[in-house]
């Protein structure tokens, strides 16, 4: 016990002193005022620990928290319906309007699924997988792709170098990389309403680095469901706290373990040993024919496509 | 001279004084906003009992919710009573905390009249919206029988004292995003205004130990929109997964295993102390004698 | 041959004419490069032809080829001289500068592949051990000084001699002087030399192996089919063998050809670099066929679309032409005494080594086309991968300037060990 009061000392020294070498450095970078208030944080084993202000949201639910560290006593879990999905492709909407994406630099795909010759197609929605065991967080040389403890894999688009290795480490292709500068300087500026670049929002795409699905941890700091949750005409999304044994579609709440025990909920790629948070429920007793959502298909678009 | 003066002086306010009329006529014919008002009862922990108040207005499509409106809150009696004002927020929503006093001046049957006003503001119509309502007073008790947690719930009219039977209420634990409902989604008083309902054992307490349940009426006619809520201690302590707090591959530099700090390390220092070594040894040939 | 004779022979010579024109078109070339690169580091990698899927290209195989062909350096100068092989010594000079100068290279072609080459202090300021890229950082930064000291603890009795005997600009000679550390040859002097040297090609074996197994584990790390394998450390080494060996057989060709050379760089030491040669393909070769035929005998799902896209489909023309021409070919050509004359083994090593090229391209890029998920909802061509004129540009122009790096080099510094040539003769004589 006093080894590991001992450890998290040390720790929690080594954090801090890692927070405090960082913002200066990102503030000289892009020119913002510095910023060195310290604030109280409490951390998940209940002591309070001091961090800088500014690697701080200030953000209400569940009290202040450092965004590289996340939220303690959390875990976040997403539950993908795929007998509910028509490809509507609300969800991917919303996530673009919100994070002001712009195609085909999509966080989330609606991916048309056939696992065998004979068996039927079907849509998958496929978000980051925020996995335990994250293969891209693994291969990052600079910290900048990272796993708080609250589950979520997040993405410091100033600290991103641009190697694309975690691209490459990821078995999901969930991550996108920003080619070139996808929106107008002027334009980002009146978008982002005078709020700055933060993992958090990983709102604006920064040239040269890597973007992908961050669960909105913004919303969820506030204690609302992640855009494509809420977007969903069908329910398809259901989101929780794995601590709390709950997932909620925003309409419907439901025990995550009795969820996954009846409808034998899975997860993609279980072999590769990555321990995803997201799960799905599969495609059983379906809602909509696999045709309904032909519509909204597209195999391939322009490289402009708006 | 001096009557042409007075003439000009006519004249102009004359000019002044048509021309101001017509403005403010045209003001109100034209630009006066109408909002739509509604007003509800609620009660929760965060606010306790308070009037929700929604300000909207008639868009193209459908209505856009209405910001920076003040109203006048009154409680209506044998006199009305300003309780005060309220400002919607962005949202076009506004708060109004109720007191004591408000539940104090009730009628004999616990009845309570609330009126929101909108008066004198420039720009909008002159309108209003009402709601009546009565106190509601929820017992929440807590029991362990036979090593199963029941919940009860008893429903009483705090003015009359009467016990508030048939009426459906639902019971829930707290949850991060949304409310679990626990059992069934409603239970109906008895005539003594009990429901009771049991906890099922597995579901997660906090890391506290701690389960917030609650009861929650939903648009009651009568009394509202109503979360009542208790802290218990029930429920398993879920583990804290120390993954993230391990020396491990996924985790951050300052929490690179130890083995691949000390071994990479050692053979770094090795053979970067040997190549500093030689280099040094460069300087020695440039000065030996023999 | 006298003393006398393989100085005035072996000191840096003026370019002649064909010299001249040689190193004006590779200074054009680097410059096309440097031109394309300024427009990338402006405008974004979005002027390659790269993009989400194929999200590596001929950058990365370029790194991968440059990593390779330095390894000549601990080949030549560390394995082949500890193992007693003295024939090697007129070949030590010119493939250690082919290792410092393609080493130098492949740390800017990381560089150039970089989304934000602005941040590369990043990786010093908040480099993470568990990263295989740390690793490689490390690994080439040491390779680098290495082979730096290498290339240079031998230099200083030839620079002593220079200092001494060098017959063209004052200017040189004085430069020459300076860089022979007071050199005398006195037995302390030649104690700390002949102990450094046998300390850093020891040192260099371990190092070079390092460099391009980490750089395999770039690839190996991941879960993708054609990169998954436990064979890609050696598999990338045996390869990097071939084409370093290719590498040092087509520079000494030209040199000898440039300088006349033919005394120094004999036919007999072409006739054993062949051998070499043809060892190390059927090594390479044998590595190769671990590398497919394990894979396409157990035909995984996800295997099955990369293998065959290389056997049969999209890729076979480039694959069997870089298998045929890297590694049947050399191997056919080379095991007759005939195909190890200078000509024919020139040949033979340029075509090793624009395949090995090319080899590198297909370990890169059919694997990245061939992800787990399906490909969909994109421009269609990023199913494809076409690198685009600015990438064509800045890649040859890395190349170049390898080049421009090796030609500097052999402009200014003896290609051959004179000391240590002059020695070899001797003790050849004392054995006679």
């Amino acid at each position: 016990m006093e080894n590991n009061n001992r450890r998290d000392f040390l720790k929690k020294g080594l954090t801090a002193l890692g927070a405090a070498s960082v913002v200066p450095m990102l503030d000289s970078c892009s020119d913002k005022h510095s910023n060195t208030e310290k604030i109280k944080v409490l951390s998940p084993e209940g002591k309070v620990m001091e961090v800088d202000k500014s690697s701080v949201a200030k953000l209400g639910n569940f009290g202040d928290y450092a965004v590289r560290e996340g939220i303690p006593g959390k875990k976040f879990v997403m539950v993908i319906d795929l007998a509910r999905c028509q490809n509507a492709k609300k969800c991917v909407s919303s996530c673009n309007k919100n994070h002001l994406i712009q195609t085909p630099n999509e966080w989330l795909k609606v991916y048309s699924m056939k696992d065998t010759e004979d068996s039927a197609p079907y849509w998958q929605p496929t978000t980051c997988q925020h996995c335990d065991k994250p293969p891209c967080v693994k291969v990052c040389p600079v910290d900048a792709t990272f796993k708080r403890q609250d589950g979520i894999v997040l993405i410091d688009n100033d600290r991103c170098i641009g190697c694309r290795f975690c691209m490459a480490a990821c078995p999901y292709s969930t991550r996108v990389f920003n080619w070139g500068e996808s929106i107008p300087e002027i334009e980002i500026d009146s978008l982002m309403m005078g709020h700055h670049h933060s993992p958090e929002t990983s709102v604006p795409a920064q040239k040269g680095t890597v973007d992908k699905c961050d669960f909105c941890p913004d919303m969820l700091a506030k204690g609302e469901l992640p855009h494509c949750v809420t977007a969903c005409p069908n329910s398809v999304f259901y989101f929780g706290d794995m601590y709390e044994d709950v997932v909620t579609t925003g309409t419907e709440t439901v025990r995550l373990s009795e969820i996954l025990e009846k409808r034998a909920g899975y997860r993609l790629m279980e072999d590769l040993g990555t321990n995803p948070s997201v799960y799905y429920l599969p495609p059983v007793d379906r809602l909509f024919e696999y045709e309904e959502g032909l519509e909204n298909y597209e195999e391939f678009k322009e490289e402009n496509a708006e | 001279m001096k009557n042409n003066i007075r003439y000009i002086c006519l004249i102009l306010s004359g000019i002044i004084l048509f021309g101001f009329g017509n403005n403010a006529f045209a003001f109100q014919e034209e630009d006066l906003i109408a909002p739509r008002l509604s007003l509800g009862y609620f009660k929760d922990s965060q606010n306790g009992p308070h009037l929700r108040v929604k300000a909207r207005v008639r868009a193209k499509r459908g209505y856009d919710d209405l910001a920076n409106l003040k109203v006048n809150v009154y409680q209506i009696g044998e006199e009305d009573m300003l309780l005060g004002d309220i400002t919607t927020g962005m949202d076009g929503v506004a708060i109004f905390k109720l007191d004591e006093g408000v539940f104090n001046r009730a009628d004999s049957s616990g009845l309570i009249t609330a009126e929101i006003r909108i008066e004198d503001q420039k720009g909008y119509e002159d309108s209003s919206a009402d709601v009546e309502f009565s106190a509601l007073q929820i017992e929440i008790s807590f029991a362990v029988e036979d090593s199963v947690g029941y919940v009860t719930a008893k429903l009483t009219n705090p003015v009359t004292g009467e016990a508030v039977s048939e009426e459906d209420i639902n019971f829930y634990v707290r949850r991060s995003f949304r409310p679990l409902t626990i059992g069934d989604d409603f239970y109906t008083t008895d005539e003594e205004g009990i429901a009771k309902v049991e906890i099922p054992s597995d579901i997660p307490a906090g890391f506290d130990g701690k389960l917030t349940v609650g009861i929650f009426m939903d648009d009651h006619y009568l009394f509202g929109t109503i979360r009542e809520e208790q802290e218990i201690e029930y429920g398993p302590i879920p583990t804290l997964d120390q993954a993230y707090f391990e020396r491990t591959m996924w985790g951050t530099r300052d929490k690179t295993p130890l083995w691949l700090l000390i071994f990479p390390n050692l053979i770094i220092l090795g053979v970067w102390g040997v190549l500093l070594y030689l280099a040094y040894k460069l300087y020695i040939i440039s000065k030996i004698k023999n | 041959m006298t003393e006398e004779k393989i100085i005035a022979d072996l000191e840096p010579r003026k370019f002649g004419k064909l010299g001249m024109i040689w190193t004006i078109v590779l200074v054009i070339i680097s410059a096309l490069g440097i031109y394309s690169y300024i427009k990338q580091f402006n405008n974004g990698l979005e002027v390659t032809g790269l993009r989400d899927y194929a999200f590596w290209g001929i950058y990365i195989s370029n790194f991968v080829f440059f990593v390779a062909i330095s390894l000549v350096g601990s080949l030549v100068t560390a394995i082949l001289r500890l193992s007693g092989a003295k024939w090697t010594v007129p070949l030590t000079r010119i493939s250690e500068i082919i290792a410092v100068a393609s080493i130098v290279m492949a740390g800017l072609t990381i560089i150039v592949d970089m989304g934000r080459p602005d941040r590369i202090w990043h990786l010093f300021a908040y480099g993470r051990l568990q990263s295989p890229i740390m690793w490689d950082v490390i690994v080439i930064t040491t390779y680098l000084v290495i082979s730096v000291m290498l290339l240079y603890y031998p230099l200083l009795p030839d620079f002593a001699i220079l200092k001494d005997k060098f017959t063209g600009s004052p200017f040189l000679k004085k430069w020459y002087g300076k860089l022979s550390l007071n050199w005398r040859g006195t037995p302390g002097q030649r104690k700390i030399h002949t102990n450094a040297i046998q300390v850093l090609s020891v040192m260099i074996i371990p190092v070079a192996f390092g460099i391009h197994t980490v750089t395999s584990w770039l690839f190996a790390t991941t879960y993708r089919p054609g990169w998954d394998s436990t064979n890609f450390g050696a598999y990338f080494v045996s390869g990097a063998f071939v084409v370093g060996a290719g590498g040092v057989i087509a520079a000494m060709y030209l040199l000898r050809r440039a300088y006349k050379l033919e005394e120094y760089i004999t036919d007999d030491l072409f006739d054993k670099m062949g051998k070499v040669l043809a060892m190390l393909c059927l090594l390479y070769l044998y590595f190769n066929i671990n590398e497919y035929l394990v894979p396409a005998y157990k035909l995984k799902k996800e295997e099955e679309h990369h293998i065959f896209g290389m056997l049969f489909g999209h890729y076979a023309p480039i694959f069997w032409s870089a298998i045929i021409g890297g590694l049947i070919l050399p191997i056919l050509v080379v095991v007759t005494p005939r195909g190890r004359k200078p000509l024919p083994l020139f040949i033979i090593s340029v075509i090793v080594v624009i395949a090995a090229w090319w080899k590198r391209f297909l370990i890169v890029t059919p694997t990245l086309l061939h992800p787990f998920m399906p490909m969909q909802g994109i421009p269609e061509n990023w199913t494809e991968y076409h690198p685009s004129y600015d990438e064509w540009a800045i890649t040859i122009g890395t190349l170049a300037m390898a080049l421009l790096i090796i030609t500097a080099l052999v402009r200014f510094l003896p290609i051959i060990p004179i000391e240590e040539y002059i020695e070899h003769i001797n003790e050849k004589k004392d054995e006679k």
